[in-house]
């Protein structure tokens, strides 16, 4: 009976002419955006939204979902995992059939609201950071060293994360990563909460091109930028991010200091993370002082309203287009024969 | 309790279904990569689904008895005796304070081993669970695979000698050198972002497993595929770069032009394309397979695939 309906399946696809790897689309219609459900194993179901571009209304759509999902909840459904675009859905399909699952979903994609009333609550979290420092520039020693002895990033990251973005001096690089704050649309990017957080600012989102091959070491804390998003490592680990700094721990296994109470990660989902530049020694100061539990972490909880946000990037329009430009030709000329 | 006297080539505390839940924060579940032999291993010594057992990885690690155990060994056959007699495979064995369990090398097909020990392997739960995640130092023996002098505790449970004798001879899993692997299309698949070309030679193509495979990914020697795409647009450079998506476990991971399957230690998010992912029920071939073993995927749909589950679980539950 299995084979009888998965053929009739295959029929129906082939008909719409889409993938074997589709379960099923819903298309664009006003204000909504399109939907596509990919097959990802017979435990997992990938939700897609939109065009595959880095845009932030679709992580809001993403997010409505995840709520939705959890809200109703749907039996069956074991586990939710958002990324930039996508909401992976783990169910257990010896419980819930992939087909009611689909209608399931269809039904609730109609009652998500429209994107732009979206508001989500996002705290202001203010870290030190020492940029340019001696770990990362360490561990970018060690790559010279032992992996890769040329690359247009060596043998330094932040000099080439200025070139490719028409920047002049490290020291601009480091006011543009103050200017803006950063949204976190990911955790676990890569391991342990690491955050994978976006410039909110357009006129001051960097971007530049990962390592390759991979660096084998990257200090626990370290700061990179990576396409357009800035990472945290939160432990010692492999990585491929430009690094630009060091910050505080983000993960703390045994929850010894009071940052970590609730969790071992430090940050959630739509936290808004602010730089906030500090000398090398100061930064060791503040990482053993956040162990024992005398620093506390400068923290403001507010919300985060999609209109608004759209008010913001209305009002930056023309800036961020020049400096986008400049960044683009820019780009075209560092990162040649890449 | 049980004295490890030679901690093997890599051995772990994990348990099923390990860490879940904590896939959204990037907490790998872990867990056994041959989830089928762990489950077995466990029955045959009347313990639940839940409880730890070790997994063992191509060269046995030699263990000393402590107290009176009941234990079984699953998965890849180990040579070896215990008290002058060849080591049963698949079934219930009980041994008395003071026994040395000293096997040798995996011989013939399979990789990994697993001895489960009646009431269960005593180390503290993290976020859960007592498998070992040992790039993050936590979870298992102190966070770590085992090493020689480590002391393992045992749970009390059931007294020993009052656990039935059993068999999985009647279920046992086939364990191959060539392993067909059932899979699933998607998440990305043609034409959008690869060839039709591309997903024939995929599923046509006998992968060799690479030496640098282990529980993080199994990495697969081939061919390079075309890829639809000349670049990977705002997701990056590469035809395989998309924005950031979670990943399933087993899922068919082009990093570039190499394919990885990423199992059960490995990164929740990333930016790479993936062409299949392999069914619930088949994955415990990739825990099985050996660097230079070859595996070839078999398309099947979800209806296909769960059903095949479903009868892997009845399977199961004759065990019981």
């Amino acid at each position: 009976m299995g084979k009888l309906g998965s053929r009739r399946r295959l029929h129906v696809r082939a008909k719409r002419g889409c993938s074997d790897a589709i379960a099923a689309i819903i298309q664009e219609r006003s204000g909504q955006p399109k939907v596509v459900y990919r097959l990802a194993g017979d435990a997992y179901l990938l939700v897609e939204y939109g065009e595959m571009t880095l845009d932030l209304d679709l992580r809001f759509r993403v997010h409505s979902l995840e709520q939705s999902i959890k809200s109703i909840p749907v039996e069956g459904v074991l586990e939710t995992v958002p990324g930039v675009r996508s909401l992976l859905i783990k169910y257990n399909g010896l419980q819930l059939p992939l087909s009611r699952l689909l209608d399931t979903l269809k039904a609730i994609e109609k009652s998500l609201p429209p994107i732009q009333e979206v508001e989500v609550p996002s705290r202001v979290i203010h870290l030190p950071i020492a940029f340019h420092d001696r770990w990362t520039l360490e561990a970018i020693a060690k790559y010279i060293q032992s992996v890769r002895a040329e690359a247009p990033y060596l043998p330094d990251n932040v000099q080439f994360v200025a070139r490719c973005n028409g920047l002049e001096s490290i020291e601009q690089v480091i006011t543009y990563l103050q200017a803006t704050q950063h949204l976190v649309i990911g955790l676990g990017d890569v391991y342990l909460g690491a955050p994978c957080a976006v410039p909110l600012d357009p006129r001051y989102r960097l971007v530049v091109p990962k390592y390759n091959p991979a660096r084998i070491y990257t200090p626990e804390g370290g700061v990179g930028i990576g396409g357009s998003y800035i990472c945290i490592y939160p432990m010692e680990s492999p990585g491929g991010y430009q690094l630009v700094g060091r910050t505080l721990s983000i993960w703390n296994t045994w929850q010894t200091a009071p940052a970590f109470a609730e969790a071992p990660w430090l940050l959630r989902l739509f936290d808004r993370i602010q730089f906030e530049s500090t000398s090398e020694d100061e930064l060791l100061n503040a990482r053993e002082a956040m162990l024992s539990g005398s620093y506390t972490l400068r923290i403001e909880e507010e919300t985060f309203s999609v209109k608004e946000y759209k008010k913001f990037l209305d009002s930056v329009r023309d800036e961020a287009e020049t400096f986008k430009a400049r960044q683009k030709r820019a780009a075209k000329q560092w990162t040649k024969g890449y | 309790m049980i004295e490890v006297i030679n901690a093997g080539l890599y051995t772990t505390v994990q348990d099923y279904p390990g860490r879940v839940g904590y896939w959204n924060v990037g907490i790998p579940p872990s867990g056994p990569m041959d989830a089928l032999a762990f489950r077995i291993a466990n029955k045959l010594v009347s313990n639940g689904d839940h409880e730890a057992g070790l997994e063992i990885t191509a060269i046995n690690p030699a263990l000393k008895f402590l107290s009176d155990a009941t234990v079984a060994l699953a998965g890849a056959k180990l040579r070896g005796t215990i008290n002058g007699k060849e080591v049963p495979w698949w079934e219930t064995l009980y041994v008395e304070k003071g026994t040395v369990l000293s096997l040798g090398a995996v011989q013939g097909p399979g990789w990994r081993s697993y001895l489960a020990v009646g009431g269960g392997i005593d180390v503290p739960d993290y976020l859960g669970s007592k498998s070992t995640f040992p790039q993050a130092h936590f979870g298992g023996y102190e966070g770590h695979p085992l090493m020689k002098g480590d002391l393992i505790h045992i749970n009390k449970g059931i007294p020993e000698f009052h656990r039935p004798w059993k068999s999985a001879a009647a279920i046992l899993p086939q364990y191959e050198t060539e392993w067909e692997v059932g899979a699933i299309p998607g998440p990305h698949a043609a034409p959008d972002f690869f060839t039709p070309v591309d997903v024939e030679m995929f599923y046509n193509t006998q992968w060799r497993v690479h030496y640098n495979s282990n529980r993080l990914g199994y990495r697969l020697e081939g061919p390079k595929p075309q890829f639809a795409r000349k670049d990977g647009g705002e997701g990056g450079r590469h035809p395989s770069n998309v924005p950031d998506y979670a990943y399933a476990i087993g899922t068919v991971n082009f990093t570039g032009d190499m394919p990885i399957i990423l199992t059960v230690d490995g990164p929740s998010l990333g930016g790479f394309v993936s062409l299949a992912t392999v069914t619930t029920s088949e994955l415990w071939k990739i825990g099985q397979a050996k660097p230079h073993d070859f595996i070839r995927f078999k398309k099947l749909t979800v209806e296909e695939a769960i059903e095949q589950l479903s009868r892997q679980e009845q399977l199961l539950q004759s065990l019981a």
